[in-house]
């Protein structure tokens, strides 16, 4: 004690020193702080340069500092201004500060988490802002981006916890590769992988069937994002080399400061979200299940499943097997309850988030700790997604020179899905055929088995209960770094990231479900655990000097260093011992197997530019990498890019309103990396079937078996490269309330990977060879208008608009149509040459030149043409996004119509309900179908009907018309098609700012409410378009089979800042 | 993967910035692939040949060929749509990926790896080719051999051989495949054996299902050269020494999952989507044949019944029983039924009745007790007790297709005999039972040299 209150004397007497040496030099500056039309800025940061000695302006923007030593400069400083250094000269000093939004400042962030004048750019970038992001409150960031900027295109598949969205950029570059961009966080790529549990000996795409899987970027809180920019052609993501053929998304995380003198604050928001079923395919509820539809409506025509005494299925009482068709008599005829099973089915989904921050710093260090929250239970009962987030990031200025920052994440990201697709335990597939004469509840039986119509089906709620799929994701990523300014001109960045996530799934089948492999209730458990590792490290030198008074110039040079595993063991056990004991133990039968890649790669960088009076500038890049996909390469691959812009009103008079305007072009050259192992043919544990079944594989009987793989390798394997051209322009006027960024960009990729399809006689299927060329021409525009800016009302438009035109030009010498990937075998999404990816390749119906069809006199049916063919496209023909924006005082209300033009989708389920007599339309059952067409006089050698001259009359009665021809019992896959295209109130929000004036703690309080897809239109039938069957982890798009269904949600949110 | 990996990595490739100096091993420290060799042994290659040939003959091509036989009937999915005899090129791809890029081009790779030092394994390797080729020349007619399995040397357009010549080189093939199984053991540096499921190694046992092949195919001709096709049939029978239901090949599957019969896998993936065909069951309700019960399964009112052809999809019928139908049911590939039967058919040919009768009741006693286990008295009273003078080919024919059910060889007997006389599905897309199946896509679409056909009405050069 005795020594304390020394010190503290100590203490005093030395302050005392210290203010009486001060005193001698200390001066009393005051002023006002206004903005260019003379309206006063509150909590503008006036700080004594190289001091710690600060203040704020209040409400009417004044300030008084005392400031003392020699000369002293005063520093004023404000989010969203430009900083202004003003030597003290005199007590009284006002300022004019210069908002930062006006072009010549704006800053982006550009590849490799370099920031640039945007003026200077030769290349059009979009930038979101973390505020648009989150307007609808969507829990995954890459869907939170749909339509909010021009020519990146965003399909979600389908409103159950956690499902994928796909985002392209510019359209397709690959053909069978990555066709997503670059997901970068704080200048470092992460991982933003799809992957489906995949069983070493399954033999079929696992994205038709199983769960939507989670993109990873889902792992990202939303509310942490300060902005995004999209680097979307080769120009802007050159840098990035073989990563950068997609593009890039740079989110950048919302960073501690000392806003307003301020060193310490909190935000705190919530907000709660209610999920609604948006859309379903229309279905009939007025006859009964049962398989030949017939006038007498005959009681013993109902058939429905009965497995017995035992309530179990594949027993020797097993009345009846039931059956998946709604062919039988009337409901109301036999005396029976129709059922609206669907609203039984569905339940309203509720979404709650909690978001905290804590961020502040001083003058040399800035800090921020968030917590998120996000707590969703799904549309449908039993499914659910969990996720909590924590993000610090920090910087420091240890000197004047060196400064060090790190940026880390933690994310646990856990969710229950349902199942999906083409899978008999799917809950779209049970529920979308279910007769109206069944009743959904009770979905079990008192033994707890599968309570069902039909025993090959699984009652979708009893799958949701019973066959839970469960994810559990542990995700640490971020990264450290040092800047180092040597001197005015040179400085040393070094980055340091990694991205570990560990994937632990687990899906159960319970005994009596149909769900297992083999279908035949015996309960199944798979296991899988995923996991990956990035580690990326990026060191750059960069100089600056000027060449006279009017050129500068700016050169960087760096290395980068890539390492990434991927790995995943998978196991099962089928067979169980004891029902709902879900242990690898229980199992009567074992499976494991596992895949692993890694990949390494490191480059040599260069980024310059030059530029004349700030007005003409040229930039360039290269890249040179080397990567242990390919063999080993002396040289390595390179990959340039240039580019210009040239700020006309900086050289030259514009008229007065005409406030600025430059031109820009690029060319590029980046790449598009095939996966690793594709230079080799190896052997293989082949899994033998015919389509039909799981088949044989494995070990069997006790034994390895290796067959040679069906697919050759590339000896001369090589990166795709993706050759982009670009011009723009970027216009703003009258104070740029308008403004106008038009983009015309020519990409062509070639070297595409090709699996090329090989006559199978060959021995082979496929041979990898680097072979493709595709392009995609386009043209995006955004276009943004303030047409009332008052006081205390203004009105900002924003529209986006973008579109792009696809062409296959070239596979491989001698073939023109390709299967991009595994789909089904009545459709397909196949590269055609001439026409654009991803075209959809089905059987279509044999016509006249004219159009007609042709119809056989003895079925009254049309001909399927022998060869399967193009169907239609899926991609659109353009997209669109107009948002407006109003602002009344404290009130902001904001709406964004979302438009897609075009875009074709196969509806799988229209056609099997049709054929099932489920449909909606199929209720018209009483009445005989003429098709309309000419009858045919017979069939030529070549199986081509011969159309004659007469109009068909013959009548056929509705089950043939609905199975053979609108169905898919031998119905063309034509009959499928439907137009994709949309309009959608994509998101509409009021929100209310309160501002605490008055209060000491609570600087302002948020409320808002929003609505997100509130208005749909579409001429599609099926479920909402923007659906994916196999999500984001697929290049398969616009196939529609019993896909789960979108949502349309309204949320309530309060957001508080202290 | 733990936070000391990640640190590693970390560090080092930190390191790897700083130095530069171990650029190379750095990237070739990964470039091995972790999950395929770019070897396979022998044992492994026959254990993969095995199975795809086991799917290609108890698989689809089975069931279609049951359909169109009239063993079954579809009645829903695929299986009603290959009821209707629409069959179209992509409905065939499978089958002949399964042939051509999995058993075939993997028995071209065994046969050369086995080389003069594995001769066992060479045989064995050239009558798994011979059979598989056998299979898809009686389905497709011309196809590729010679010139076939050419894709690592970049031959990816294989010219097409004549039908003829197919069966020729199937020929040379078993002869080669006797000759390299009568070596002695000592020739031998590596010995087939658990991966031969068929045999388990026993070169005995396929020596005689060489010549048994030998004789099917010389047997194929009946329509080309009627006496010769019987001659050789005979010569090669003769040497074949199969005695007994035993020295049967047969596909053999297991207990697991993954080691299920297909047949039974299909129609518990697919209930429902095939059952029994009314023209067989019927045939063997007339004669009140004993193996009914093994066959089929009871049909919804506790009998037996199969569906029509012309009706797609009644299910209230008998489905495929468990002797063919379990999981861990055999399929025949090359019997002793079938030998007495080639038998009995050359023979008649060339007028011999005698002999011809007692192959016949020879054939129609093995059958008996390969199906029930037992000798069934009444039924070979009735049916194995021909004459030289009653002895016809409508019964030697009729007692086939009975005795060598869900077999694909009873497709090609119909083709060549007409027998047993069915009548086509009237409710079809086509007026006539199928006679081969079309070119599969990928031939039409990427080898130039493919000879193409579509229309399945067409006849095969042997099916005169």
């Amino acid at each position: 004690m005795i020594k304390l209150r020394k010190k503290r004397t100590l203490l005093a007497a030395l302050t005392l020193l210290l203010s009486v040496c001060a005193f001698a030099q200390t001066q009393t500056v005051q002023g006002k702080v206004t903005n260019r039309k003379g309206e006063a800025i509150p909590g503008v940061y006036v700080l004594q340069d190289s001091t710690k000695n600060a203040t704020a302006t209040d409400l009417n923007g004044a300030y008084s500092i005392t400031v003392t030593g020699n000369k002293p400069v005063l520093v004023f400083r404000m989010l969203g201004m430009v900083t202004k250094r003003l030597p003290v000269n005199g007590a009284d000093m006002n300022v004019v500060m210069d908002d930062d939004t006006k072009l010549l400042k704006e800053v982006v962030v550009t590849a490799l988490g370099i920031s640039k004048e945007k003026k200077a750019l030769g290349y059009g970038v979009s930038e979101v802002s973390g505020e648009d992001l989150n307007r609808a409150g969507e829990t995954n960031v890459i869907e939170s981006l749909s339509s909010k900027a021009a020519g990146i295109q965003v399909t979600g598949s389908g409103g159950t916890p956690g499902a994928s969205s796909k985002i392209v950029i510019r359209g397709n570059s690959t053909f069978n590769g990555n066709n997503q961009p670059l997901i970068v966080i704080d200048g470092v790529p992460v991982d933003n992988s799809t992957s489906a549990t995949n069983a070493g000996d399954n033999p079929f795409n696992a994205t038709l069937s199983g769960v939507s899987n989670s993109n990873r970027a889902l792992d990202i809180n939303p509310d942490d994002i300060e902005s995004v920019t999209i680097l979307k052609g080769p120009a802007a993501a050159a840098l990035y080399g073989a990563r950068a053929g997609s593009g890039a998304i740079v989110y950048t995380t919302k960073k501690g400061n000392y806003k307003g003198g301020k060193g310490f604050g909190i935000t705190y928001s919530t907000n709660v979200t209610l999920e609604k079923v948006n859309k379903l395919p229309e279905t009939q509820s007025k006859y009964a299940q049962g398989i030949w539809y017939d006038a007498t409506q005959d009681s013993s025509l109902f058939i429905t499943g009965d497995p017995g005494a035992d309530n179990t299925w594949n027993t020797n009482d097993d009345v009846d097997f039931g059956t998946s068709q709604t062919w039988g008599p009337e409901i109301s005829k036999l005396g029976m309850t129709a059922y609206d099973n669907n609203d039984a089915f569905f339940r309203t989904g509720v979404t709650t988030n909690n978001n905290v921050a804590v961020s502040g710093g001083d003058e040399r260090t800035f800090y921020r700790f968030s917590y998120g929250n996000t707590n969703n239970k799904g549309i449908m009962p039993n499914t659910w997604l969990k996720r909590n987030t924590f993000l610090l990031s920090g910087e420091r200025k240890v000197s004047e020179k060196l400064k060090v920052g790190t940026v880390l994440n933690y994310a646990n990201t856990r969710s229950q899905k349902p199942q999906n697709g083409s899978n008999l335990a799917g809950v779209m597939l049970g529920l979308m055929r279910m007769p109206a004469s069944f009743n959904i509840e009770p979905y079990e039986y008192d033994n707890g088995f599968n309570r069902t119509y039909f025993g090959l089906y699984d009652n979708p709620l009893y799958t949701l209960y019973a066959n839970p799929f469960n994810d559990n994701v542990n995700r640490f990523y971020g990264n450290t770094y040092f800047n180092y300014e040597a001197c005015k001109w040179f400085n040393v960045t070094y980055r340091l990231g990694s991205d570990y996530y560990n994937d632990d799934r687990r899906q159960v089948y319970a005994v009596s479900s149909n769900g297992d492999d083999n279908s035949a209730g015996y309960g199944q458990i798979s296991f899988e655990q995923i996991n990956s590792l990035q580690v990326y490290s990026d060191l750059i030198a960069t100089g600056k000097k000027d060449f006279g008074e009017n050129f500068h110039g700016t050169l960087s040079l760096g290395n980068n260093i890539w390492h990434k595993h991927f790995g995943e063991q998978f196991s099962r056990g089928r067979n169980l011992g004891i029902a709902e004991f879900y242990n690898l133990s229980n199992a009567a039968e074992l499976y494991a197997s596992q895949y692993s890649e890694n990949i390494r790669t490191y480059a040599y960088f260069f980024d310059g530019s030059i530029d004349y009076k700030s007005a003409i500038f040229l930039n360039f890049t290269g890249r040179n990498e080397w990567s242990s996909t390919f063999d080993a390469e002396k040289d390595g691959f390179f990959y340039p890019s240039v580019s210009t812009s040239v700020v006309l009103n900086e050289l030259m008079t514009l008229p007065k309103w005409f406030n600025f305007a430059k031109v820009r072009a690029a060319y590029a050259q980046s790449g598009i990396s095939p996966e690793p192992y594709r230079n080799r043919t190896y052997y293989g544990l082949t899994t033998t079937t015919d389509g039909f079944t799981n088949g044989n594989s494995f070990p069997y009987l006790g034994t390895a078996g290796y067959g040679i793989s069906s697919l050759l390798g590339a000896a001369d394997l090589k990166p795709e490269r993706v050759i982009g051209n670009e011009i723009g322009i970027d216009v703003r006027f009258f104070d740029a309330r308008l403004t106008l960024d038009v983009t015309l960009y020519n990409q062509k990729t070639v070297d595409i990977l090709v699996k090329r399809p090989v006559a199978p006689s060959s021995g082979f299927q496929q041979s990898y060879e680097n072979s493709g060329e595709m392009e995609n021409k386009g043209i995006e525009l955004q276009l943004t208008g303030t047409p009332v800016k008052r006081d205390k009302f203004s009105w900002e438009i924003g529209v986006n608009w973008a579109k792009n035109k696809s062409k296959v030009l070239k596979l491989v010498d001698g073939v023109d149509e390709l299967l991009i990937e595994e789909g089904f075998e009545s459709i397909g999404a196949y590269a055609i040459v001439g026409q654009p990816y991803g075209v959809l390749y089905g059987t279509a119906w044999q016509r006249t030149d004219d159009g007609k069809l042709i119809i056989d006199p003895s079925t009254g049916l049309p001909y399927i043409d022998p060869k399967t063919q193009a169907l239609g496209s899926s991609l659109p023909d353009w997209i669109g996004g107009i948002r407006n924006s109003f602002t009344y005082t404290n009130w902001t209300f904001s709406f964004l119509w979302d438009i897609r033009k075009g875009g074709m989708i196969w509806n799988g389920t229209k056609m099997r309900l049709d054929r099932l007599g489920r449909s909606g339309d199929s209720e018209a059952r009483e009445e005989t179908y003429v098709i309309e067409g000419v009858l045919s006089t017979g069939v030529d050698a070549d199986g081509n009907a011969i159309a004659g001259g007469d109009a068909n009359t013959v009548a056929i009665d509705a089950q043939t018309y609905f199975q053979q021809y609108r169905g898919d019992l031998g119905g063309a896959s034509e009959m499928a098609i439907e137009d994709g295209g949309w309009v959608r109130l994509r998101d509409v929000s009021l929100a209310y700012r309160w501002k605490m004036k008055e209060n000491k703690y609570i600087q302002h309080l948020d409320f808002s409410v929003s609505g997100r897809n509130v208005l749909l239109f579409t001429k599609y039938t099926g479920v909402d378009p923007e659906t994916s069957l196999t999500g984001a982890g697929s290049n398969i798009n616009g196939f529609d089979y019993f896909n789960n269904p979108g949502t349309k949600s309204v949320m309530f949110g309060i957001k508080a800042a202290f | 993967m733990k936070k000391t990996t990640i640190f590693k990595a970390g560090i080092f490739t930190a390191a790897a910035a700083i130095t530069l100096s171990s650029c190379e091993k750095y990237l070739d420290d990964v470039r091995p692939n972790p999950n395929d060799p770019e070897t396979a042994t022998l044992s492994s290659l026959l254990g993969n040949i095995e199975v795809a040939t086991y799917s290609n003959f108890s698989g689809q091509n089975a069931r279609r060929a049951a359909i169109f036989t009239q063993h079954m009937a579809g009645t829903d999915g695929q299986m009603q749509i290959v009821a209707q005899y629409n069959v179209t090129e992509g409905d065939v791809t499978n089958e002949w990926k399964t042939l051509y890029s999995n058993a075939m081009i993997n028995s071209s790779i065994l046969i050369e790896q086995a080389g003069d030092e594995n001769p066992y394994y060479r045989g064995i390797a050239k009558i798994m080719m011979a059979m598989n080729l056998g299979l898809a020349t009686d389905q497709w007619g011309d196809v590729p051999y010679s010139d076939a399995f050419k894709g690592l040397s970049a031959n990816f357009t294989p010219q097409y051989d004549s039908q003829q010549s197919v069966i020729a080189s199937i020929q040379t093939l078993l002869t080669e495949a006797i000759a390299d199984l009568a070596k002695p053991s000592s020739a031998n540096l590596f010995f087939p054996g658990a991966t031969d499921y068929t045999f388990g190694g026993d070169v005995a046992q396929w020596t005689k299902t060489a010549w048994v092949l030998k004789a099917r195919y010389a047997n194929r001709l009946s329509d080309i050269s009627p006496s010769q096709s019987a001659t050789d049939a005979l010569n090669y029978l003769a040497q074949a020494g199969i005695t007994s239901n035993a020295d049967d090949a047969n596909c053999v599957f297991g207990p697991n999952g993954n080691e299920n019969n297909q047949w039974a896998v299909f129609n518990q993936t697919r209930a429902d989507y095939i059952h029994m065909g009314e023209y067989f069951v019927e045939l063997m309700k007339t004669n009140s044949d004993p193996r009914l019960p093994f066959y089929c399964t009871l049909d919804d009112t506790a009998g037996y019944s199969g569906t029509a052809a012309n009706d797609l999809s009644n299910t209230s019928t008998s489905n495929l029983g468990s002797f063919y139908g379990s999981v861990t049911s055999i399929a025949p590939l090359v019997t002793y039924v079938e030998a007495k039967f080639i038998e009995a058919e050359a023979n008649l040919r060339l007028s011999n009745g005698p002999a011809a009768a007692t192959a016949h009741n020879d054939a129609v006693k093995a059958s008996m007790l390969a199906i029930t286990g037992a000798p069934q008295s009444a039924y070979e009273t009735a049916n194995a007790s021909e004459t030289a003078g009653t002895i016809t080919l409508q019964k030697i024919m009729t007692e086939k297709y009975v005795a060598l059910f869900t077999q694909i060889e009873t497709w090609a007997d119909w083709r060549r005999t007409g027998f047993p006389a069915l009548t086509p599905n009237n409710n079809a897309v086509l007026g006539g039972i199928p006679r081969r199946l079309p070119t599969p896509t990928e031939e039409r679409q990427y080898n130039p040299n493919a000879i193409v056909v579509g229309n399945i009405l067409n006849h095969v050069w042997w099916d005169q």
